[in-house]
Order: C-alpha cells, then structure tokens, then sequence
C-alpha cells in the first residue's frame, strides 16, 4: 500500500514538475516577458485545461480554432508505440549481449565491452545518419528499399526508427548488465551451482538474470530520459508525426502539458506494475 | 599533484588531450595567421570546358570538397572548431561552477527541504530536454521578421535581438537548463563526503563550515567535478548538435547567393553543430560526404572527451586503492614434510 502511495506522491510531482516548465515556456512565446503575473496566468491556464479538456484548442492554418482532440490521438499512439516498442527491445537485446559475452572468453570480454562503453557515448546523430545512407546506399545500388527511411502523412514508418532508436540504450543496458554481472558471478551460490554441474547458460537465465532483475529496472530510469530527450530529433529525421512535432508545432503551454502528462502515463503505470510486482516477488523496495 | 603527472602518463587521458587541445589551438592559430579567410574555389570546368557543378568532391579539392558556395570545407571546419569548443566549455563552466554553490548551499542550509527540492529537480528530467530547450530558442533566435495576417491585420512577429544579444542568450539558457540536477548532484557528492568520520571529528573540534568545505571537501571534491565536468562537455555537444538539427544554432545564419545564384543558408560562424544542421539535407543528394565531415569531427570530439574521463577516472580508481592500505593477505601456510599425508595438529 505504501509503495502505491509512493508512486502517487511521484507522480504528484513530476505533474507539478511539468506544469511549472510548461507555464515558463509560456513565458517565452511572444519574446523574452519575464513577468511573475504572466508565469501565474499560465498555471492557471494549464490546470484549468487540465481539468476540463474542451480548452485544449490550436489555431488552424487560417486562424480557425479547433480542438486538438481532431488528430490528437493518432500522433499519440504513434509515438508510443515507437517509444515502448524501443524501450523493450533495448532491454532485451541489452541482456541477450550480456549473454554472448558470458560465452565468450575473458580476453575478448574485456576488449568488446571497452569497445561498447566507447559507441556507448558516440552521437545519437551519427548513428541515424550512418542507418538511413546504408538503407539508402544499399537502395541505390539493389533498387529494393529495405526499410522507409522516412514516413510521410500517408503511411507511417516503424521499423527503422524503432531499430536506430533502441541501438545505443541496448549497449547501455549491457554496460549497466555486465558490471552487475561480474558482481553477481563472484557470489558463492554461482559458484555452488557451477561445481555441481550446471553450465553457464541455465545458471545465468535461472538465478543471475533474476537476482539482476531489480537493479537493471531501476537503472532503466536513465533509458527512458534518454529515449525520451532523442524522440525529438529522431521525429524530425525520419519525419515521423508523432506528439514531440505535434508540440513544436503548437508551443502552447497547455497543449505541451497535455501532452507531456499524457504521455508520461503510461510508463507511470508501466513502473507502478513492475516496482509492485518485484516488491511482491523479491521483497526489494525500488528507488526510481 | 601525484594525481595530474599520473593522468598525463594515462594513454586514453593523453590522448583525448591532445586531441581536444591540438584541434582548439590550429584552429586559434588560423586564427591568428589568416584571420579566418576562408578559399573558396571559382566556378571549375572539365577537359570540354562545360562548367562542373557546384559542390566539388574530395578529389577534385582535396581534403574534403567543397560545399555549393565552393568553400574549401576543410578551412571552414578549421575555422569552425574553435567556436564548437569555446562554446561547449563556456556553457559546461557556467553549468558547474554555479551549480557547485548552490549544491553546498543546498547542503549547508536547506537540508530540511532537500527532498522537496530533490523531487522537483527529479521532474525537470520528465521534460525532454532537447524539446525544452528548442522552445525556448526557438523565439528568442528568430532572425527575420515573420509577419502573419490575423483577422484581415497585418501583424509583425516579435523583433529579432542582436547578433551578440542571441549567442549570450544561447548560451546561458543551455547552461541554466541544467544547473537544478547539477546542484542536486554535487549536494549528494558533499553529502557522500560529509558522512566521513574525519569531518566529525573537525566539527567536534570546533572548525566552521567554511573551514570544512575548503580543507576537508575540496580535496575529495575536486576529482568528481572534473569528471562532472567532462560528462556536461559531452552533453553540451549533443545538445549543440540536436539543437541545430532542428535548426538552432549558434550565431544564426545568413542568406547568401551561391555559385548558381540560389539562395541558401549560411551559418555565421561555422560552428560544427551549425553545419551538421545545414548540411544534413546532403544526405539525400549525390554529395553524401558532406552531411558526414561535421559528424565525424563531433564524434571524435565527442570520443575524446569520452577517453579524458575514462582515463580520469582509472586514474582515480588507482589512486583511491593506494590511499587505503591493502589488507593483508592471509597465507596458508604449507606444512613441510615428506610424507604425503601428516597429522596437523597432536591430538593430546
């Protein structure tokens, strides 16, 4: 119960976190007014918005207003699906390297997680760049696209920018699951297990993978600020309409708050059902 | 001291180091020599005299080409790379050294509302940053006049500041954005370090806060900064460059005429960042290296960085193990004897 309690009280605050940026971006739309009244105004605005939903209003192309909630949901759920769609897939393939390389021997261990914690830190950028001229390239030269390498209104693109995007947060993961591995691998139950008999693939997926569990969940927190902070730049390179081009497109402190809340829900709950469900299983309070 | 002689014996420190410093100083050099002229290749023909088009590959000017207003792109990165890094470390100094204030003050005097304060930073990171940071610039570094009809009116968009007035703008708002979760770190860091017992028993012995922040703090707080510091310098950078991505950047740009009179955009100061957001569209063109010189100079900027800190901190970890005295190895000890089986101990 306390740990629901816990969680409400957090997502309390990440509201509040929100409205208060919001309102100071508020601040910015018309020039520089750094004016406490009009910070005010702005919060106002945003709660009253928040609570009855028919505010929520953009101005059209030719200065019609209309409720957002025309097209609202279909940039909303484009997007998460990308974002939850990246996120598992960086989890699962993060722990899936973790596994080849328990394989592999030491020496080679050492080198390629060097290796990774250095393509860790290269830019998302040029990650996006060197995929979308191979697709292209490889067009060029065969004329059978692989992937759309951009979207457009018509038809939305999935694949690719769901690759690009889970690539660098599943070398994170695997730097964050080798160093917890190596801690865990020491311990004597490990080595109970290995004098008995059983090999590294059924001690690693029966009992290290498990007693990991918690810790790679709660450092998933800085994947998805990660994920979330390059959703902007990967809308804009793969021309992709999801609600970060929505929000650019209309800098109205409400409509970002809406939206921002609105998207942080899901993974609200996502975390809820997790940090409740390891707490059952394994006893563990989570900080996340 | 023992610290900075073993961070230059570091091969990965050494060599982010040089890389980092070698490129800033050439750049400052040109600088000095050339006053930042940048060559720029006249209209060129083929062997039938027919006039090739504009954007020049690498082989026809080496090293790298030139882009459609036939610059030399090698000079105009040259001249690029000291506004890249002077920006970058501007904006990484005004993040941390206010920070480190607000984070002992935070400490010292707030520490009943310090999870309040905690939890509110916390939310800021629920804020993609990038967005948040393109919102607010997106106003304050327009540069034309924009006017849009309302109602039958015309009406003007807001006045764009001064050239000087936009860069200061930039670069204290990058650098505030992230001055909250600093603070909070640093507090924890002193926080950490509060905690030891050495500080207890100099407080016991009457020594005020001051006193303990410059003799018993700063020593343990010094190295943290720097790693602090190098991983905001990365940040900066790919803030820099997601923000020109959507086409923000430093000093803004200019409309120019290129070598077939269209007009194009023209980043002011060629700043690394500027020019991966200008030349992004290459990409889709048959000139592909050009979108790619920009990206690769930021990665290896961005790399050695990455080398500084971990060199830094191996250096540290090292440093840390000879502080603490070793414990001891406990050796078995080997009975020597030629029987291959002897009782240990009689049993009297």
């Amino acid at each position: 119960m306390s740990s629901i309690f816990g969680v409400m009280t957090r997502f309390v605050y990440v509201v509040i976190g929100i409205i208060l940026l919001s309102a100071f971006v508020g601040l910015f739309t018309n020039g520089i007014q750094i004016e406490f009244t009009l910070f005010v105004n702005n919060v106002i605005e945003i709660v009253k918005s928040l609570i009855f939903p028919e505010n929520l209003i953009v101005l059209g192309p030719t200065k019609h207003e209309f409720s957002i909630f025309i097209n609202f949901w279909d940039y909303y759920y484009y997007s998460l699906i990308i974002f939850l769609s990246a996120l598992i897939i960086s989890i699962i393939t993060g722990v899936l390297i973790t596994y080849i390389m328990i394989l592999l021997p030491q020496k080679l261990n050492n080198f390629v997680s060097k290796c990774v914690s250095f393509s860790e830190s290269l830019p998302d950028l040029f990650i996006i760049m060197v995929i979308q001229f191979s697709v292209i390239y490889y067009y060029k030269q065969t004329g059978t696209l692989l992937f759309p390498v951009a979207g457009s209104s018509q038809d939305n693109t999935y694949i690719l920018p769901i690759i690009t995007l889970a690539l660098i947060p599943s070398f994170m993961i695997f730097r964050i699951n080798l160093h917890l591995f190596n801690e865990e691998w020491k311990k004597s139950y490990v080595e109970l297990a290995r004098s008995k008999g059983f090999n590294k693939t059924d001690i690693f997926f029966s009992h290290v993978l498990r007693n990991m569990a918690p810790s790679i969940f709660s450092h998933s927190k800085t994947i998805v600020l990660y994920l979330l902070s390059s959703m902007v730049i990967f809308e804009r390179l793969f021309n992709i309409h999801g609600i970060m081009t929505y929000m650019t497109s209309y800098p109205i402190p409400n409509i970002i708050a809406f939206t921002l809340i609105m998207f942080f829900i899901p993974i609200f709950v996502l975390y809820a059902l997790i940090t409740t469900l390891i707490e059952k299983n394994t006893g563990q309070r989570l900080e996340w | 001291m023992y610290i900075l002689k073993q961070l230059f014996l570091n091969k990965l420190f050494l060599t982010g180091f040089i890389i980092i410093s070698g490129l800033f100083l050439s750049s400052i050099l040109y600088f000095l020599l050339f006053n930042d002229r940048i060559p720029t290749s006249p209209l060129l023909y083929d062997s039938g005299g027919k006039p090739l088009p504009a954007p020049y590959s690498f082989e026809t000017v080496p090293p790298f080409g030139t882009d459609n207003f036939g610059r030399d792109l090698s000079i105009v990165m040259l001249v690029g790379t000291k506004y890249t890094i002077a920006a970058a470390l501007i904006v990484t100094f005004l993040r941390v050294f206010p920070s480190i204030w607000i984070g002992l003050f935070i400490h010292f005097f707030l520490q009943k509302f310090e999870r309040p304060i905690k939890s509110i930073a916390d939310a800021l990171n629920y804020f993609p940053m990038t967005l948040f940071a393109f919102l607010l610039l997106n106003v304050v570094l327009v540069q034309e006049v924009t006017s849009f009809v309302v109602d039958g009116v015309q009406v003007k968009g807001p006045e764009p500041l001064s050239y000087w007035n936009r860069i200061l703008i930039y670069l204290m708002l990058l650098a505030s954005l992230f001055i909250p979760t600093n603070s909070i770190l640093i507090g924890n860091e002193v926080k950490a370090i509060y905690k030891k017992e050495f500080i207890e028993i100099s407080r016991t012995l009457g020594a005020s806060n001051w006193r303990i922040v410059t003799k018993h703090i700063k020593p343990f707080l010094v190295p943290q900064l720097a790693i602090i510091f190098l991983r905001d310098f990365i940040q900066t950078l790919l803030l820099m460059s997601h923000l020109a991505v959507l086409g923000l950047f430093l000093g803004g740009y200019t409309r120019r005429d290129d070598l077939f009179g269209q007009t194009n955009m023209l980043s002011n100061s060629n700043e690394w960042a500027g020019l991966l957001g200008m030349w992004w569209k290459f990409l889709w063109t048959s000139y592909p290296w050009i979108s790619f010189i920009p990206i690769i100079f930021l990665s290896i900027l961005i790399l050695s960085a990455k080398g500084m800190m971990e060199g830094l901190n191996s250096v540290l970890m090292a440093a840390d193990n000879m502080r603490e005295p070793a414990e001891k190895r406990k050796v078995n000890e080997v009975i020597k004897s030629n029987n291959p089986f002897q009782r240990v101990k009689q049993i009297t």
